[in-house]
């Protein structure tokens, strides 16, 4: 084909204006990107791109103890990589002095991809979400201006935040966008489930099995590749009581007694379950799930619930499958551990 | 023909984005100094509908619920000012985001267009755009006490103190919320009336409004009922239009 060569200099002066506005670069590690498989990102920031530097910024604030009240608790106490970024296997997780919280610490992983956090969603922008620990009384104790003051006085964080944020000034703002570069950076995408979609390896029957099974019974909230619809649902397995859930944000009738749709993606290490930990393994969930009169009686809540027939056999493959989500790269990744 | 038509329009585009370029990492054109001009907006407070003064930490009695209220915090935001020239075309302040309080009541606008303007618009609270956009620096950073830590939103308005008739002594009442059905977004349109507001860049005139604090009380939030408010919903919504309601446009000093 021949392009005429006005074309190709109408083109090159496009660029060229386009070009000649753009900010210098960034410097972002070209390493960083956001795995396609799942999809675009839901972080409506995405100028604040994870960076090495950021990255390494956003991790030493993740785990500083001195940015709660009486520098005890950071925001990785909670939050264990150990346990897939979920809290140490607590029902409900404990902060300063003790204090005891009312929900368990979900876990902290695929966030680009969330849009909504806490367990009710009551956080809408990534960027935000850490002021709800920092001043929470029964988590970190803090005022956001205090946790500047905090950072401020710990002089390793001039140059960590002069390399992630050149002729920027320690504030808030630069706080706020290293913390999310960190929590962007945790991403859980190598379990073996990945590896058997990417045709590295293979299920075993058990697994494949089970897979089929979560296709049939779980896929439709717990849905593939990110195991979360991000969507409210009242799951009918845990008795209603004083926690109304979404309903305490919106205020809407029809939102009582839903909470968030958790990943399933690292369950297996992440127990106990629901948003109150009441659930302590997988077996006594998937039990839940089959009592159909309890289901029954709590069906009024969401269309979505449907008893689930499951032999003795499909229970383990189902769990087998379940395990297959488990990434033990996540977990071991020293890039993401804690700094000593 | 056709093709020498292309190339026409080719060179044409060419020549245009070239400039562009050339242009666009300079400073905005330099207009000439004398079509802008700074004006003022001033919010004094005062205490029922025939403008008693406001004091803050004093105890006040409410024209309406005769409910004693002493107010130690007040503070709101005033955004997305517009202004309305008397020839019908607007100007919209840019990045117009505000927090007032009794202690800081007015506000300077700098770069207005010179202009006989007729009147002017603004929210009072934040837009719902601005509500979730991440972490703001200015009016807007979340350390300056109007953001809801716990759920993503500002605090529209803010007021506490204390009274005899609250069951505790106590009042406090954030008012926020920026989704449907719990909107306290409140766009207020003013016009000034007989006056024209003169800007130039000789002149520094100042718009005066009048803000009636008791005003937020005017609805069905009684005090013995209801004195602390911390999330959407219906009372806030009701509120934050009362107090909005309480805004008037008094006159202009030239």
């Amino acid at each position: 084909m021949k392009i005429p060569q006005y074309t190709v200099l109408l083109i090159v002066s496009i660029g060229l204006a386009i070009l000649s506005c753009k900010p210098e670069p960034t410097k972002t590690n070209p390493e960083f990107t956001y795995p396609a498989e799942f999809g675009s990102i839901a972080y409506p920031n995405p100028s604040n791109k994870p960076a090495q530097a950021g990255i390494e910024l956003g991790r030493h604030l993740f785990y500083d103890v001195n940015l709660s009240l009486n520098r005890t608790i950071s925001c990785g106490s909670c939050h264990a990589q150990v346990h897939g970024f979920a809290d140490h296997n607590l029902p409900v997780s404990f902060g300063i002095y003790n204090r005891k919280g009312i929900r368990n610490s979900p876990s902290i992983i695929n966030m680009a991809w969330s849009p909504t956090f806490m367990w009710d969603g009551r956080i809408r922008h990534l960027d935000v979400m850490p002021i709800a620990p920092f001043t929470d009384t029964n988590e970190m104790g803090m005022t956001l201006p205090g946790v500047m003051e905090r950072i401020k006085e710990n002089s390793k964080y001039l140059n960590l935040y002069q390399k992630a944020f050149p002729n920027k000034e320690i504030n808030e703002e630069t706080t706020l966008l290293a913390l999310s570069q960190f929590m962007l950076s945790l991403i859980s995408n190598n379990s073996k489930y990945d590896q058997v979609k990417k045709g590295k390896t293979k299920f075993t029957n058990s697994e494949s099995n089970g897979y089929e099974l979560f296709k049939t019974h779980c896929n439709s909230c717990h849905s593939e590749p990110l195991f979360t619809n991000h969507q409210f649902e009242y799951n009918g397995i845990v008795a209603i009581e004083s926690d109304p859930g979404r309903y305490r944000i919106t205020q809407l009738p029809n939102d009582k007694y839903r909470f968030k749709v958790p990943t399933l993606r690292n369950t297996e290490i992440t127990y106990p379950y629901m948003h109150n930990g009441s659930i302590r393994t997988l077996d006594e969930v998937l039990n839940k799930y089959v009592e159909s009169s309890h289901i029954e009686s709590n069906r009024n809540y969401s269309g979505k619930l449907i008893p689930i027939t499951l032999s003795e056999s499909e229970r383990k493959d189902l769990i087998a499958f379940i395990k297959t989500l488990t990434d033990y790269d996540l977990i071991s990744n020293p890039k993401f551990s804690e700094i000593h | 023909m056709k093709n020498s038509f292309i190339k026409t329009i080719a060179l044409a585009t060419i020549a245009l984005f070239a400039t562009i370029s050339f242009q666009s990492c300079t400073d905005e054109p330099t207009e000439p100094k004398n079509t802008k001009g700074t004006l003022t907006v001033e919010f004094e407070h005062v205490w029922g509908l025939d403008k008693a003064p406001f004091y803050m930490n004093t105890p006040l009695l409410h024209p309406m619920s005769k409910d004693t209220i002493s107010v130690n915090l007040l503070k709101y935001y005033v955004s997305n000012i517009v202004l309305t020239n008397a020839n019908g075309s607007k100007y919209i302040v840019p990045e117009s985001y505000y927090l007032i309080s009794p202690e800081e009541n007015s506000i300077e606008i700098k770069d207005v267009p010179a202009g006989d303007y007729s009147g002017m618009e603004y929210i009072i609270g934040v837009d719902s755009a601005r509500n979730n956009s991440g972490i703001q620096t200015g009016a807007l950073n979340p350390s300056n006490g109007m953001f809801w830590s716990w759920s993503t939103g500002y605090i529209f308005v803010r007021i506490e103190g204390t009274s005899p008739q609250s069951p505790t002594g106590m009042i406090l009442y954030h008012l926020g919320g920026y989704t449907s059905p719990f909107n306290a977004i409140n766009k207020r349109n003013f016009t000034f009336d007989q006056e024209v507001l003169t800007v130039a860049p000789t002149a520094n005139p100042t718009v005066h409004f009048t803000v009636n604090v008791a005003k937020i009380w005017h609805g069905p939030v009684k005090v013995a009922d209801l004195n602390v408010i911390h999330n959407v919903g219906d009372n806030a919504v009701s509120m934050a239009k009362n107090y909005s309601d309480g805004f008037l446009f008094d006159h202009i000093h030239k």
